[in-house]
């Protein structure tokens, strides 16, 4: 089951461009912060994570070389996630209406 | 836990301060049954969430640092930045203690930035760098 419905995916020389709804009701958002549910950074990372799941089956994570969390996400958003292999680790971008919310890059295993 | 934190209780990951320096402390956590980040009640969780154990640690920093000084409790903050994060095993174990240390390494409000270990025992299993930001000191 994916937490983050899959609006639409785009396959291209750049990698997996996909639109992606962050269910009002997600769990994620249970407590963080109650009365001002921001969703934690770390479920932005398990949105990139079920996103490359499907892109990129059992594809290990080693680290994380420099995210960055620009924007904060609320409940309902529309994100749009890219995604492009980078060597042996993955590049990732998050943003919304255009304006970037989320970076980062993975670290290959060693 | 949850009056020292800023956190609902569903999404707290740690359970008890084992120590506080003031610019170090050092957690004992445990990922809730109920965690979303629990597949189907799965027994593991992804490496990253560590990155959040580091959080709530630094945030047992902050709470105990306004509690010294007449403050009021910690404020929520987020996760802005995280930085050569290491995943020495690709997931944690979610049904046992996992021990979280995390020092102050640059404070400049509201952002701070924070090394962190979570091991299991001898074992290291996620070291990284993070970055908070406290809203409510923003100017």
């Amino acid at each position: 089951m994916s937490d983050f419905p899959v609006l639409s995916r785009e396959r291209g020389p750049q990698g997996l461009l996909a639109r992606v709804r962050v269910p009002a009701d997600s769990p994620y958002f249970a407590g963080h912060f109650p009365g001002a549910p921001v969703l934690p950074a770390v479920a932005q990372l398990a949105l990139v994570e079920q996103l490359l799941e499907e892109e990129a089956p059992g594809a290990p994570w080693g680290g994380l070389e420099r995210v960055r969390f620009r924007e904060r996400v609320h409940p309902g958003d529309e994100l749009e996630l890219r995604l492009a292999r980078s060597g042996a680790a993955w590049s990732f971008t998050i943003a919304r209406d255009g304006r970037l919310v989320a970076q980062g890059r993975s670290l290959a295993p060693v | 836990m949850d009056a020292l934190l800023p956190h609902g209780v569903e999404a707290l990951l740690i359970e008890a301060v084992l120590a506080d320096t003031g610019a170090e402390s050092v957690c004992s956590a445990r990922v809730p049954a109920d965690s979303p980040f629990r597949r189907a009640g799965g027994a593991e969780v992804p490496a990253f969430l560590a990155l959040e154990m580091g959080a709530q640690a630094a945030a047992v920093i902050e709470a105990h640092r306004r509690a010294r000084s007449g403050g009021g409790p910690a404020p929520a903050g987020v996760v802005v930045a995280a930085r050569d994060a290491r995943f020495h095993s690709a997931r944690l174990p979610a049904d046992r203690a996992l021990t979280v240390t995390t020092r102050l390494v640059e404070s400049a409000p509201p952002l701070r930035t924070y090394r962190v270990e979570v091991r299991e025992g001898a074992v290291l299993h996620v070291e990284g760098t993070i970055s908070t930001w406290l809203a409510e000191e923003e100017r």
